[in-house]
This record gives C-alpha cells, structure tokens and sequence, in this order.
C-alpha cells in the first residue's frame, strides 16, 4: 500500500522526480563536443620517455608481422596486488573526472540523456576495437607505437578516437545517411518530420547506437574467431581495410535484418512498405522492439570478450584444424550467447514474474530484453578486470580448471558490481533508482569504464602500475607449446566430460530453484 | 581412472551442461514450472476450445416510448424497480407505488402451482403495461479442451408467457428438466434480466443459481419465492472461476433502478483470444474492456470477441469530443462482434457503418433491426 | 445515515472496499445527468487499474483532477468492550486513502507556479492524451501530485467521513537556485528560479477544494444528510532542495498542511486530530438558475426542407438514450401526414402536430401538444422538431409564451451542405442561399448549426461553407456531420460554456422599424400530396418530380415502387433517394415548394 501522501516528507517523495537536476538541455549536448576535444587537448602533458628505443626495434624486427598487441608482453612495476589497485584507482579517477564532465546528468556535458551518452560511449568502443584490433594502430608507425612512453601514446591515440567517432557518429551516419538515406539517423530530419527536439536526438542518437552495438560483436569476433581470415596474412593497412569493410558491410546487413524493422515502426505510422512491421520476431520475442535484438547481440559482445580473456579460446583451441576451428569459435560465440540471453531472460522471470505484453517498465517484454544486455554488461566488466590486472588469475592449475575458476570469480564480481550499482550509481552517477526507470541506463557508465581500461591497456599499455616489454623467442614459443599441450583433448576427459555436463545441469536447475527464494529474501532496491 | 583428467573434463562438462542448460530450457513452455507464484496483476484463468452463444431473447421491451413514459412517470432513474408496479410485482396501486411484499403475495398461489400464465394475467391486471416486457436471456455454450460441453444459461428475462415461450422455441425448457444446464447465471437484478426467475426454477428447481453478492433482500426472497430448491453461489466482487477458461466477473457498481453489481462473463478461447459476454455491462463497455485488458490473461493478447447489450459510461466524459462507443471500441481490435439489447439500433448501425465485425442476425421474433443479433440467432467463437 | 445507501452490503476485507464506496458515490450520483451537474460535476472518466483511478472535471475550475485509490487499512478499536466514552473516538473503521492530482490545461497561467517537471511535462504534445489515460501509476505525473483525500467508514455502517488535505501553499525552496543555462537559446547565466526563492508555489488546497465541495455535496444527496464540516491546521516545515538533489528542512520556515472533514453520523476523528467546526461546506458549487428549476428544457430543432432533421435527431436520441437522458419528441410537419413521426415510432414518445407550421398558424396548438408530452413522459428535456419553412425567429415568440412549462434550450439548425453549395455552383460571386429567406433566418437563429451531407462536398468547399457560415452567424457552435452524426456531446459542452451568460438565440430580437419576420407563407410555399393506387416506376417517379418545376424543395413519402414494394422516398437538393420498407403503411407521397406545378 504506498500511501503516507500526508506526511510531508511524501509530499517531496512527489516531487522527487524533479530533484532541480532535469533542468538539462538539449544545448549542453551540442555544445558538448567541441568543447571536449579542446578541453583534453589543452590538458595534454608533454615529455616522452625516451627508453632504448633502438635496442628494442632491432630486438624485434622478426617479430614484424605480429601484431602489437601480441608481441608486447606487460610486465608488472611492484610485486602483489599493488599495480592493480594503483590502476582501478588511477582509471576511476578519470572514469569520475570524465563522467562528471561527460555523461553525469548533474555535470557539465550531460549527455546521459540517456541514449546521446550511450551513443558516444558504444561508439568509442567499437572505434577503440578497431584501432588497436583491426588496424593493429595503423597509420601510426610501428615504431612510435612500441618506444612512445604510455601517457603520450594514451593522450594522441584517445583524440584520433575521438575524433573518428564524431567523424562516423555526425559524419557518415548523421550527415551522410541521415540526409541522403535514412531519415531517421539525423535529428534534424526527424525534426523536419514533426518530432520534437528531445526526441529526434534520441531516436537518431539510438539508431546510430545500434549500429555500434553490432559492429562490436561482429569486429572482434572477426579477428578473435575467425583469426582475421581471410586477410591475416596481408600486410597493414590492406589487412585493416580488408576487415574493417568485411566487418562493417556484414554488420550493416545486420542492421538491416535486426533494427532496421525497429525503427519501421518506431515511427508512426508504421513504415510498411520500408521495413518488416510488425517484425518478425514479434510473437517469438513478445515485443516488436529491436531491444531483443540488442539483448543477445550485446551477450554476443560480452561471449566475444570471455572467449579471448578468461577462456583463451579454450575449448575451442582444442581443435587443431584450422577452419573448423575458426567456424566453430564463430558460431560457437552466438551459440553461447544465446543461452546466456536466454538464460537472463529467465532470471527476471524468475526474480520479476513473466513479463506481461503491453505493460510498462520492468514488466514490459522489451524492457526485460534490454536488461538482458544490461545484465551481461555487468559481467564484462570483472572479466576485463581479471584479465587485464589480475593477468588472467589463476594459472596454476590446469586450463579448463583455470578457465572455470576464472568464469567462477567473474560471476561473482559480476553479481557483486550488479549489486552495488543497483544500490549506489543513483546517489553516486546521478542516475536514476530503480531497475527499470527510463533514464537509469547501466551500459553507459560500464562501457564508460569499459572504454577507459582499454585505453588504459591497450594504448597506454597498462601504465602507471605495468613496465612494456616484449615477448621473447622463448615466450612466444611458450605461448604456442600451452596452446599445443595444454589445450589438447585427452580421452580420459571423457568421463568426467558426462559427469561435469550432468552436474552442470544440476547445477542450473539449482540456481533456477534458487532465485526466487533470493528474490523473496533480499531486496537490492528499496 | 586418471584424476587429473576426470578434473579437467569436469570442469569443461559444467561450464558446457549449465550453458547448455540455459540454452535449451530457459525460454521453453516447460520453464513455467518454477516461475514464481508471486503477486502478478494478471489472473490465469485457463483456456477453453469454443464458445457459442444462442440468443433466447434480447427485447427487453417492445417499445421504447411505453417504457421510457413508464420510467418518468414513476420519478426517473433512482426509483426503486420493486415500486414500479411493473409486472409480475403489481399491486393495483398504478405506477410508482408498488412494492416487492405486496406483489408477490397476489402471484405466489400460481407460481407455486407451476401455472406462471395464471401467475402473469393476474400481474397484468395489477400492474402497469405488461405487455411491453420482454426479457434478455442466452445460452452459453463452451467447449472445454477435452471436448466436453458445457451450458450456462445466462439471465432469465421478464415477461413469463414471453420466456416460457422464448425457452420453449430454443429447447431451454427440456434442457432444465434434463440437468443439462451445469450453472444459471443472473448478471444482476434488474427487471428485465431477472423477473421471470419462476420460469427458470419451474423446469430446473435444481440448477445452480450464481448471482452477484449484492443482491438486495427482495432479489434473495424471490429466488426462493420461486420455488428454487438448488445450490445458491454468491459471487463476490472480482474474478471467480467456473471452469477452465471460463470466469464471471463481478463488477461493484450501482445501477440505475436501485440495482448494485452485475457480473460478466469471460472466456478464453484457445488459440483465439477473450470472449466477453455481458448482460447489459452497466459499468460500460470501455471500463469493461479495460478490465480485462489490465486483469486478465489471455490467448494472443486479443480482444477477440463480444456478445449482448454494449452500454456506455454512465458517466460524462470531461473531454466531449470521446464520447462516443464507435470511437471508445475502436482500439480493442475486435474481430467477432454480437450486439443487441441495450446497445441502441442506432449505435449498432454505426458500428457496421464504421466498419466493425458485427454478425448480423435475422430479425426474427420481434427483433428490430438485422445489425442486432437478434431473437434466436447464434453466434459461436471462433466462427 | 446509513453506509448501505451507498454500499449495500457489509464493509470485507477485499482490501478495495473504500474505493467501492468512492465508485459507487461518484457512479450513483451520475444517473440522472442533470443531478451530477447541478452537485458541480463535469464530466468523471473511470480508469481501470489495480489501483483504481478516476480523472474529473468539477464545477467553477478548469482543472482536470486525478484521484487514484492508493490502499486501506481498517483503525480504531473492534472490540465490542470499548467503553461508551472511548467509543466515539476509537470505533472500529476503514480508512482509505487517495491520492490527488491536478493538472492545468496547457495554457494555464497556474502552471507557471507548478513544479518544473509538472510544467515541462504540460507543455509537450501528448499532455492532454495522457492525461485522459491517467491510471495516477506514471512517474511523469508525481509532479502534479499535491494533496490526498481520506475516506473513512465504521464497519457498523453508520458513520462515513470525507477529509482532504492538502498543503495551503504546496511550495518548496531551490536552495541553489536553478540557472537557465540549460536553454539552449540563452548562453549566458541567469536565474530562471534565484537560490532560495520556491521553485512550486501552487495554492493547492484550494485548487482541490472545489473538487472535494463536490464530493461532499455528492454524499450529502446520497445520504440525504447534511455533513458535519471541520477543519483542521498543522504545520509542517518548509523544504527546499539542492543542486545535487538533496532534499532538506528549511530551518524555522512552516508551511501549512489544511485539512477540511465532511463528515456523517458519529465522528470517525481519532484522538488527538483537533478540528474547527465549520458552519458549512466552503467553495459548494452553486447550481445556475436554470439548473436548480426543475422545469424540462426544450430544445428547437429547425433546418430547411429535407437538410437532415429527422435523421439528426433519431442519432442524437440514440446518444441521449444509451445515458438514460430520455426525451420526448414534438414533431411538426408542414403537409398533411406524419412520415416523421412514422419514421420514429418505437424511438421515444412522439407527439405530432400536424398539417401547417408551428411558427404561424399552429402557435396555439403547441401549448396543448406540449401539456400532452409532459404528462405522458415528464421527461428532463424534449425537442421540438420543426418543419423545413418554420422561421425560429416566430417559433421563440411562440416559446417565450410558454416558460411556465418549459426553460428554453438550444435552437439547432441543421444546414444541408448540398443545397447550400448547389447555388454557389451557379454564381459564386453572387448571394448564396443562405442569404436570404428562410434558410436566412434559420441559421442566423441558431446556437449551434449542423452542417449536414458534409461528404458531399469537397474539404475546400466544406471549409468555405463553413466559414461563410460562420461570417453569417459569428456565435454558432458549427458542426460538420454526415448522416446527422456528430459528437452530440459536444452540445452538452456549449450550453456548459454559456452556463453563466444567455445563449446567442435568446438574446433579444429587435427588428428594424417596419420589418417584420418572414413567415413562409409569404415566401409562397405550399404543400401538396400525391397518393398512389398502384406502384409506381422510378423513371415514373423522376418525371413527376421534374413535371414538379424548379420550385420543388423537398418531397418525401412511403409508397409503392415497381420491383421494391413499399419505399420511403426522400427528396431534396435535387438528390432523391429510395429506401425499402417493408411492413410500412404507405402514406402517400408530399411535395413541398414554393408553387410546385403538378
């Protein structure tokens, strides 16, 4: 019964929703960009660390066609847990600077609006994945790449991705699209069209968004599962264009077949003879919205990152045949994807009811689907965790064993960052409470996040609490002999193979036993 | 049996059964078994395969101006029906001063003998133009999953001589005396709907009577005035049951004539959708259908059918421009409609004029119009 | 007092049993359309929710309120053993609890003093769509909540009280102030609410007392019991928030927090609450003079020859009838035989006043035809069908006779697009036909004009009639309608809108000296009937209309068709349509125009 109007402390909790902080506008968003590049711009340090940088380019020279990434081997600078406390306390401390300056509601660009901030952050993303994935940080010389001293390389690389993703963002999709194809990636087109200004950002700012989205599932999966075939052997910048128009051309198709029919018939009325409306998945999803479509896309995004850190690639590696390797790894990733979407979605279920068709918030089918994705997000985030500053604990034991001790500690972590931002983002993010509340949107502040550990790690290379070097003939021989060994199927697996899959279905059914008895028991919001 | 391996295909076994497991089963029919029974806001109430529905009569009066002469003439809306002197409850007093006690007691000899005509001439003499009431009464017909049928008799009309006649013509009469009717269900109290309550009791003493709570001492008395001997359920406000994809539900509302509460019918036809059937559904058709909306689950989320008397709002709309039933039913999406009685010839001409689903009938015995689904004309669900 | 006057049966425990009280009040009181107005209802819409909620309009205030039943919870002491003393304090009841809303129209200026969510959320397009869909869950609307309504009943059913209350001033503080930075159009700083000043500031408690003068007054019908009123002060502190969202006490400020109670039978106040009795119920809506007369209103129906009458009205008795408005009919037709009246049978009480025109030679006879009426359905409202010539004008002379019986309605004029384009299709520069004659005088008579078989007539052509129309008589509702069909609740809401002042058709006419009304008998129209023996061929029919002259205005009629049967034949504005009538008595064929050669 929620009653208690009477007292006055209800009569604010009626006011609440205002709270002095919706004052934002759409100004602050425009004006947002520009500024920003500036901003970071002025505040760049100088100085570059001039270590042996001869020695180590000679050193390396045979090593030409590795990539960057896998040619670098980062050392730690202290022993313990040390560097890894000083670099989640170094990068949220930018994670706090920028969000306030960025994405906060209450802060100074506010693009948490929400989907103009998601927008940005999920772009950035898919730009980060193909600088330092794709393009292995093609045009910049090799050479820049191993000597630059981390904050430098960390501060140039960070504005050329900036500033890719306003050219793609506002460039390609908004100016070239939205005026020449499709109206419904530009605001002002919308605008044209009668939408108001609130909306017409939104609604462009989420189609432009669902671009990325796909795009970071399908160009890493690229490179991770298929190896970058069949151009991994061509030389940069062939090899970067080759993927990176492969990728982005598939990925469109996509668009097309998954949120395309979304937008058809976001607007009224519905576009019939442009777009599937209703769409297809309607009766299987219960809703027409593309948020089914993100949810498992987004698992997709969340399986591809799992597969390359915490799992190695592992079972997968245990094929040795190149191609069927590469195709299972592919097909594998959506296949894992989709029990885990499948399997989320049954966690509200069971936590929340069945969702009810037609209902609002977290009733509604297509919120449930978006949360989803929300939810798989909150488990990437201790996965990149472990692998990047935990280096991939633990290792002592064998593979699968290592890999499900790390999946073990991920689901904690995850459930735990789950947790703690349902309870504290609101008073700390200046998002809003609650699960389902229209402007309370976690993919943003965890991509955010995301996105700062990647620059952190892969253009800053892991500094301050990580030293560069570079892998030796003897680590990558190393490298290759684990891969060849210790991945490896042994008959005698067999048996403990059957006794794992049924315990693990055991196991499923015990947590599905369990949720809503845990449910009944915590409240996480109040 | 080499530990170290068995570990190590374990491990691979129970991340490979538990996603395996959530793959296959998470988003199956089947995974329904351990939902939660918390507090949903929509009631299951299960599916049935078909309903049909058999008009008996739905001329609750011949003529209008007779009983619109006879209602202002008695003081409007707000009088009690029991002191109309409306047959079968007159007293000779003339229009307006009659009551239920005196009413009863110059019938009661007759309705006891089982000779309602009797029981009627002698109303007629005493009361005021009887021979403008009809009644609204059906037969409800529904098809459960397994093929069993079931027959619900819903509401019993006024005039006895008009219903015995009317139950006489659809076959009503044998079915009472056979036990073939499994419930009479009486929406609510009014005149028209209940009067010729003895008819009903005088071929099935035994059937089971549902009636809202909200009956008031008079409704009660005459049920058992009338010679009922059968089961009695009184049904509380909200959902309540009667089979597998078949539910009343009881609206506490006050109605004109000092009448409080009338139920509905609900059924969910697999496969099809919701089937509304309603007396005269005096909450009006908008808050009806909204209910159901918002309260019930239901095959396909689809609206799909409506039969009997479709009355709007007994209030204003604040906005006039919404006040009209074509506008208010238009985003239901309804794909079978039946309407008559209370509806208005008017409004069901508008209705196919608009183009809406309406099943024509045939405008037999003493029906107006053939947009109404007329006196002995049958609609079934799906068609 | 007795509770089962409102809920006849014993208060349960079905955890809603108040807001049954509250429909069954509200529901109870809206039979008799004219009751709910004159207690100050304007109009009540139901939601259907697990909460359930209603948005209303109530009388002197152009809000729209939201009410929506939040919970109960029975109080006060169940034991039969508390003593006689404590019994009046302590008697066992159910206490239910509303929340309140008050939305604004749009472009009200109160909204400027409503929080800023309240009236970013007024200003955007869907407002008043979502508002009609208001179920009070919607976090978009927390803004226009301000105050909450208590509804106590004793389970004895013998006491029932009604308590609002609200905050005098719902006001809180920005204590940050808010910048206007965030428009975009207006870069630089400035204070759209300066650090300290209230960012709301809305007179709520008076915004709901209208609504809750309403409901008292509705329980006070109901129970046929005057209420105990009183009301009750406390204070609250002041709040204000800050830029991060804080919400705090403003130290040593108070706001009030007022409390009225209507209260019947025992008192149902728990100890503790102190009251000020009142002498009686503040802000009560006073009924309007022709509300409180109990007199039935009627209302004349005109249009020309054959624009639509009949139709008209047999679609807005259906509209009357489904709401229980029931309404007697007068209908007079200029020729010898009643086809309207025929053509209305089983509708409603008829009374027919046949053969000549009520406006000149059959004024004595309305008074006779309408004692008949009235004593044969005393009915709230009836309406006088007129014939196609009759001129209002003359017709209110005639009424103005017989306020005794009746109170003046709304003179309706029903205009017929197609004969009113089909002049202007021969000169278009030249005087349409509704300049001049009776066509003229009807609608220059009329508060509300019908503009019928709009379909036929292009959306250019239907915009220039209209706003021609319009240039004529500048105070007429105009409504556009094919078939007759409008929404006839719109009619309700223009005599609402003239509730305070006389409407346009009863101001007073005063003619220029040595003018007199034009009567159509000087106008030279005349009605002839033609009966036919044997039916008769369309073609047959045509040409006898043609053999009629270009003076024919109208014909209709039931007769025998070649190869139909029975028809009903109406003719007008050179359309002639024939409709099959089976089971009619057929009553011969009238033709009506000024001189028409047969």
């Amino acid at each position: 019964m929620s009653r208690g109007h009477a007292r006055p402390s209800a009569l604010e909790e009626a006011r609440k929703p205002y709270g002095g902080s919706h004052a934002d506008g759409e100004g602050n968003v425009r004006r947002g960009l520009s500024a920003r590049v500036k901003q970071e711009t002025s505040g760049s340090p100088g100085g570059m660390s001039e270590g042996s940088a001869d020695k180590l380019k000679e050193e390396h020279m045979s090593q030409e066609q590795l990539p960057y990434l896998e040619e670098r081997k980062l050392v730690k600078r202290w022993n313990g847990p040390i560097p890894a406390l000083v670099n989640l306390a170094f990068t949220l401390v930018i994670f706090a600077v920028t969000w306030w300056i960025f994405q906060d509601p209450r802060g100074i660009m506010r693009f948490y609006t929400p989907y103009v901030g998601y927008n940005y952050c999920r772009w950035w993303l898919i730009i980060l994945i193909w600088m330092a994935y794709t393009f292995d940080f093609w045009p910049f010389k090799k050479d820049w790449i191993r000597t630059a001293h981390p904050l430098q390389k960390g501060i140039v690389l960070s504005l050329i991705s900036i500033g890719t993703m306003i050219f793609f963002i506002h460039g390609f999709f908004e100016g070239v699209l939205g005026n020449f194809a499709f109206a419904y990636f530009n605001p002002e087109q919308l605008m044209k069209l009668g939408l108001t200004d609130f909306y017409s950002t939104e609604y462009a700012a989420q189609a432009c968004m669902m671009f990325a989205v796909i795009a970071s599932w399908i160009s890493p999966a690229w490179v991770v599962a298929l190896e970058g075939q069949p151009w991994a052997d061509a030389r940069q910048p062939v090899r970067g264009f080759s993927i990176w128009l492969g990728t982005f051309c598939l990925s469109l198709v996509i668009y097309f077949m998954t949120m395309h029919n979304h937008m058809g018939i976001l607007y009224y009325p519905w576009q019939y003879f442009t777009a599937i409306c209703p769409p297809y998945w309607e009766q299987f999803a219960e809703t027409v919205s593309a948020n089914f479509h993100v949810a498992w896309i987004m698992c997709c995004t969340v399986v591809v990152w799992f597969v390359e850190g915490i799992w190695e690639r592992y079972p997968f590696t245990m094929i040795k045949r190149d191609w069927p390797r590469r195709i299972a790894l592919f097909v594998g990733i959506i296949v894992i994807a989709w029990a885990l979407c499948l399997f989320f979605w049954y966690m509200q279920e069971l936590v929340w009811g069945e969702a009810i068709r037609g209902h609002r918030r977290d009733a509604a089918p297509d919120w449930r689907w978006l949360h989803v994705g929300e939810t798989a997000i909150f488990f990437l985030v201790p996965a990149l965790f472990l692998q990047f500053y935990c280096g991939n604990w633990p290792h002592k034991f064998s593979t699968p064993v290592n890999v499900l001790v790390r999946t073990g500690i991920v689901i904690v972590g995850g459930i735990a960052v789950y947790c703690l931002y349902y309870m504290y983002a609101h008073n700390l993010l200046g998002t809003q409470k609650g699960f389902s509340h229209p402007q309370q949107f976690p993919m943003i502040p965890m991509i955010w996040l995301i996105d700062i550990w990647l620059i952190n790690w892969w253009f800053m290379d892991g500094w301050p609490g990580w030293r560069r070097e570079f892998k030796t003939a003897e680590d990558l021989a190393e490298e290759k002999r684990h891969i060849e060994i210790d991945h490896a199927w042994n008959p005698g697996m067999k048996t403990g193979l059957i006794a794992g899959i049924a315990g693990g279905v055991v196991l499923y059914f015990l947590i599905v036993w369990l949720l809503p008895l845990c449910s009944a028991t915590f409240t996480l919001v109040k | 049996m080499n530990r170290r391996e068995f570990l190590k295909g374990a491990s691979l076994g129970l991340g490979a059964g538990a996603l395996g497991a959530m793959g296959l089963y998470s988003y199956t029919p089947a995974r329904r078994a351990f939902l939660p029974d918390i507090n949903r806001q929509m009631s299951d109430f299960g599916v049935c395969k078909s309903v049909k529905v058999t008009n008996i009569s739905e001329t609750s009066w011949f003529d209008n101006g007779v009983f619109m002469k006879n209602v202002t003439g008695a003081g409007g809306l707000l009088v009690d029906q029991y002191t109309f002197n409306w047959a079968p409850f007159g007293n000779g007093k003339g229009i307006g001063k009659g009551s239920y006690e005196e009413g009863i007691a110059k019938i009661k000899p007759y309705i006891q003998k089982g000779d309602l005509h009797g029981a009627w001439a002698v109303a007629k003499e005493n009361s005021v133009d009887a021979d403008n009431a009809g009644g609204f009464s059906c037969l409800v017909e529904v098809e459960a999953m397994d093929g069993k049928v079931s027959k619900y008799l819903f509401d019993c009309g006024w005039n006895y001589d008009w219903m015995e006649e009317s139950f006489k013509r659809e076959g009503i009469d044998n079915m009472l005396a056979n036990g073939e009717i499994d419930g009479f269900i009486q929406t609510h109290e009014h005149m028209d709907h209940y009067w010729a309550f003895p008819v009903v009791a005088k071929y099935g003493p035994n059937v089971h009577v549902y009636t809202p709570s909200t009956f008031y001492p008079q409704g009660k008395q005459y049920i058992k005035d009338s010679g009922h001997t059968g089961e009695l359920t009184e049904v509380k406000k909200g959902l309540y049951s009667l089979q597998p994809g078949v539910a009343l539900y009881q609206f506490e509302c006050p109605i004109i004539f000092k009448v409080f509460g009338e139920m509905s019918l609900y059924c969910n036809v697999k496969d099809v959708g919701l089937v509304s059937i309603t007396g005269c559904c005096h909450q009006g058709i908008i808050l009806f259908a909204d209910t159901a909306y918002k309260e019930l689950k239901y095959e396909k989320d689809q609206f799909y059918g409506l039969y009997g008397g479709l009355h709007i709002s007994p209030f204003d709309d604040w906005d006039p421009k919404y006040d009209d039933l074509v506008i208010g039913l238009k985003k239901w999406d309804l794909q079978r409609v039946g309407c008559n009685h209370c509806t208005g010839l008017i409004t069901a001409q508008k209705f196919v004029d608009a183009g809406y689903p309406v099943v024509q009938g045939t405008a037999r015995f003493r029906s107006k119009t053939t947009n109404y689904l007329g006196n002995g004309d049958i609609i079934t669900f799906p068609a | 007092m007795k509770l089962e006057h409102i809920l006849p049966r014993a208060l349960g425990d079905s955890h809603s049993d108040c807001a049954s009280i509250f429909t069954s009040l509200v529901m109870g009181a809206h039979f008799e359309r004219s009751r709910a107005r004159s207690l100050g209802w304007r109009g009540v819409r139901p939601c259907a929710s697990e909460h359930p909620a209603w948005t209303c309009r109530a009388a002197g205030s152009d809000l729209v309120f939201g009410i929506r039943f939040d919970g109960e919870e029975s109080c006060g002491d169940a034991s039969p053993a508390a003593s006689r003393e404590r019994a009046a304090a302590s008697r066992h009841c159910l206490r239910g609890y509303f929340s309140l809303y008050a939305f604004p129209p749009a472009d009200s200026p109160l909204l400027d003093s409503f929080p800023l969510a309240a009236l970013q959320y007024a200003l955007s397009p869907g407002y008043k769509d979502a508002i009609r869909e208001f179920s009070g869950g919607e976090p978009a609307f927390q803004a226009f909540r301000m105050g909450q309504l208590r509804l106590d009943a004793s389970f004895a059913g013998d006491a029932l009280a009604l308590t609002l209350e609200a905050p005098a001033r719902h006001r809180v503080l920005a204590a940050d102030g808010i910048t206007a930075d965030a428009c975009a159009d207006a870069p630089e700083k400035g204070w759209l609410v300066a650090p300290g000043a209230p960012e709301c500031d809305v007179p709520a408690f008076r915004l709901f007392m209208r609504l809750f003068a309403v409901l008292a007054a509705t329980a006070e019908q109901r129970l046929d019991e005057k209420a105990a009123v009183s009301r009750g002060l406390s204070s609250v502190p002041r709040m204000c928030f800050h830029r991060d969202g804080r919400m705090e006490e403003c130290p040593e400020e108070k706001e009030f927090l007022i409390n009225c109670t209507a209260s019947f039978g025992p008192s149902l106040a728990l100890a503790g609450e102190a009251l000020t009795p009142l002498r009686s119920l503040p802000a009560r809506y006073r009924a309007q003079e022709p509300e409180r007369r109990s007199l039935p209103v009627l209302h004349v129906l005109t249009g020309f020859l054959g624009a639509g009458k009949t139709t008209f009205l047999r679609r807005w008795l259906d509209f009357l009838h489904g709401r229980e408005r029931y309404t007697g009919v007068i209908q007079n037709e200029f020729g010898k035989v009643a086809l309207d009246a025929a053509l209305m049978k089983g509708d409603t009480v008829v009374e027919a006043l046949d053969e000549g025109c009520v406006c000149c030679s059959l004024a004595d006879s309305l008074r006779p035809g309408l004692e008949r009426i009235i004593a044969a359905m005393p009915a709230e409202q009836f309406v006088l069908e007129t014939t196609g010539l009759a001129n209002p004008a003359n017709v209110m002379a005639a009424l103005n006779g017989l306020r005794d019986l009746v109170a003046p309605g709304l003179v309706i004029t029903v205009a017929d697009a197609l004969d009113l384009r089909g002049n202007r299709a021969l000169s278009p520069d030249g005087p349409g036909l509704e300049n001049a004659g009776i066509r003229h005088a009807q609608l220059r008579k009329a508060d509300v004009i019908i503009v019928n078989k709009s379909d036929m007539l292009s959306s250019a052509e239907l915009e220039a009639l209209i706003s021609r129309l319009r240039a004529l008589n500048g105070k007429a509702l105009v409504l556009a309608a094919q078939y007759g069909n409008i929404a006839f609740a719109e009619l309700d809401a223009w005599i609402d809108a003239h509730g305070e002042t006389r409407l346009p058709s009863h101001a007073p006419h005063i003619l220029p000296m040595g003018q007199k009304d034009v009567t159509h008998a000087e106008e030279g129209y005349i009605a002839r009937i033609v009966t036919f023996e044997q039916p008769v061929s369309q073609a047959g029919l045509e040409q006898l209309l043609r053999r009629a002259g270009p003076g024919l205005c109208r014909a209709k009629g039931i007769i025998p068709i070649e190869g139909k049967g029975i028809c009903i034949v109406q003719y007008a504005a050179s359309r002639l349509e024939i409709t099959p009538a089976p089971g009619e008595m057929p009553v011969g064929l009238t033709l009506i125009g000024t001189n028409p050669a047969i």
